[in-house]
């Protein structure tokens, strides 16, 4: 797990208008490893999409990088030209969005649409691309003869596998969720982050996992970096951010999911209108553990309800 | 909460639900059938008390907050709201009957009006429902503090607020009529993550202080558990297992709670479901319910927890 595949260093964004510029992402920095599961958690607006998409260098305008590095295996990825960026992504990161599941070409068969993927970035025969694409979907165990299907024959749910197994196509070493079963219900959000670990274990690829439901990140992740205005505000292994956080926008944050054991407590969450401003840079604290100094007090811990 | 209400509610509880029925039909070019979405649905709701109604997408629930607001005829069976059956209600007391049964919306963006200020939207609301009241203003400014917001947001317009403090707004508007139950159709699932639980406890403060009855339809288990008193599962348009919260979570029985149960996302991954238990349950589920004798199984009598089995099964 050492060998870093994706380093962020210092990256701004801003969306820039005429009469101001919004930053959508201040000064972040993180490190991926190889074979890690790293999250980025944070609400609407926090910046964790803007990043993912900062990655992938699918930022359109008014949006500017004003600053900072994105390194994928040593290489800058905000230096590539427009063939080589096109070379880059899928073979070596791919991502899916929230509604993956529409993004299949409601016309096409899905078995047309890996082909199209497979060859388009990795050439040979169709028949060698097919054969790539039953594997695929044998993975996420759905039926190879599915592939003869149109999307709107499958449901959502096998359409989100169908695009995940898509993504696992060129064996990327990154592959970018950007809420991946947020729109789906929960025994399939479970299916689908079963083949995610499976796919994992069995393709190494390193996953960026971008969500606003704690309980999922801590469920899935190595490493978490929570987000609030654009900014990082705690850093830290997933054991060591659930029972010992220290930035108050963290509690927060793992406080506004209740628990399914223990007793009924009292949650406060986050008080309406509280704002936290001038977020500092991190801090090391030790065991991995960064986080951003806050003068705001530490939130009641509860009462029994 | 006027005298006659009060009466009303000693002798019968708030919502009084009997063998609802409700199918929609589905017609193609070749056939036309009925597709069932609520199947014999019996559900009380004690005054001060909040039920929350969990299911996936597709499994009646939002069909049956549908027929409580009076948006869907139900094709048999009765619904009693504070011991009136609500059939066929028509003008002035449909109207009625609609101040004293309010919703909230998932969608705090859509459901106030976006021209006109805080102001004028709870103002319009207590004309309609609470015309006897000459201070409106000073009325005004206790409903938005009663849901946690200060008078000044009374002068702002819908988009200068957050989605936190529209839903409050919605929930001060449905306020400003006096109602003795709230139907909350996946209040929170719109809203930023750190404030959802904000507004779950302000309707939890509404069923102390107020003795609303809630009936609180959601997807989600934990919240379920965190905000009502019970639980009623629905499955395929039949509530399968009904109990009180914690109770009923601890130690679910029919396969389909347990499969929801064991599909919540949890860090310990403790009692997580693999594919074959998952497949098991499955199995048990289209069983159970394509038996022809299911029966109600008590499962705790203390805390209301019931099982819909067939008569066979041993529970």
């Amino acid at each position: 797990m050492s060998v870093p595949v994706l380093e962020v260093q210092d990256l701004t964004v801003e969306y820039v208008s005429d009469e101001r510029a919004v930053r959508g992402a201040d000064r972040v920095s993180f490190t991926i490893h190889s074979g890690e599961i790293f999250g980025l958690a944070g609400e609407s607006g926090c910046g964790k999409s803007t990043i993912a998409n900062s990655i992938m260098r699918l930022l359109k305008d008014p949006a500017r990088i004003t600053r900072g590095k994105i390194l994928f295996d040593g290489k800058d990825v905000l230096g590539m030209a427009e063939a080589e960026l096109r070379a880059w992504r899928w073979n070596n990161v791919a991502m899916v969005f929230q509604s993956a599941m529409n993004s299949l070409n409601p016309v096409t068969r899905i078995g047309e649409q890996f082909v199209d993927v497979i060859r388009t970035h990795r050439g040979g025969t169709r028949a060698a691309a097919m054969q790539r694409a039953e594997e695929l979907l044998k993975m996420v165990r759905i039926d190879p003869a599915r592939l003869r299907a149109y999307p709107h024959q499958l449901s959502g749910g096998q359409r989100q596998r169908i695009v995940i197994a898509m993504a696992c196509a060129l064996n990327p070493r990154l592959l970018v969720l950007d809420e991946p079963t947020t729109a789906l219900d929960v025994v399939v959000q479970q299916e689908i982050l079963e083949q995610i670990r499976e796919l994992q274990k069995e393709l190494g690829f390193a996953i960026l996992f971008i969500t606003h439901d704690m309980s999922l990140m801590l469920e899935l992740s190595n490493r978490i970096g929570i987000m609030y205005g654009g900014r990082i505000v705690e850093l830290a292994p997933s054991g060591i951010l659930r029972h010992g956080s220290r930035h108050p926008y963290t509690q927060a944050l793992l406080g506004a999911f209740p628990p399914l054991r223990g007793p009924k407590v009292k949650l406060t969450g986050l008080a309406e209108g509280v704002k936290f401003t001038n977020v500092q840079d991190l801090e090391d604290i030790g065991e991995g553990h960064w986080v951003a100094p806050s003068n705001q007090p530490v939130l009641s811990q509860g009462e029994a309800l | 909460m006027t005298s006659t209400t009060t009466e009303k509610t000693v002798i019968s509880p708030a919502v009084n639900i009997r063998a609802l029925s409700k199918s929609y039909n589905s017609s193609s070019l070749f056939s036309r059938k009925k597709v069932p979405a609520l199947r014999n649905v019996d559900l009380e709701i004690q005054r001060g008390e909040i039920v929350a109604l969990v299911g996936e997408s597709g499994s009646g629930k939002s069909t049956l907050a549908r027929c409580l607001a009076l948006l869907e005829t139900p094709d048999s069976g009765e619904v009693l709201v504070n011991g009136q059956n609500i059939a066929g209600l028509k003008g002035a007391a449909a109207r009625e009957y609609r101040s004293d049964v309010q919703m909230v919306f998932q969608d705090p963006f859509g459901s106030l009006n976006p021209t006109f200020r805080v102001e004028h939207i709870l103002e319009r609301s207590l004309a309609l429902h609470q015309p006897e009241i000459k201070s409106k203003r000073s009325e005004m400014a206790k409903l938005v503090s009663t849901v946690g917001l200060s008078p000044d947001v009374l002068s702002s317009f819908p988009h200068e607020l957050s989605g936190g403090q529209r839903q409050r707004i919605a929930i001060a508007r449905d306020l400003a009529a006096k109602p003795s139950v709230i139907l909350a159709d996946e209040p929170t699932s719109m809203l930023d993550v750190s404030v959802r639980i904000g507004v779950l406890n302000l309707l939890h403060k509404l069923r102390d202080e107020r003795g609303i009855a809630i009936l609180y339809v959601t997807h989600d288990l934990a919240s379920a558990r965190y905000l009502s008193d019970r639980i009623a599962v629905l499955n395929e348009g039949r509530i399968v297992e009904s109990g009180e919260s914690v109770q009923l979570l601890e130690n679910p029985r029919h396969p389909y709670t347990q499969l929801l149960v064991g599909a919540v996302p949890n860090p310990d991954r403790d009692g997580s479901l693999d594919a074959s238990k998952r497949a098991a349950l499955r199995e048990q589920i289209a069983r159970w319910s394509s038996s022809s004798n299911l029966k109600k199984h008590v499962i705790d009598e203390a805390n209301q927890h019931w099982v819909l089995a067939d008569e066979s099964e041993t529970i």
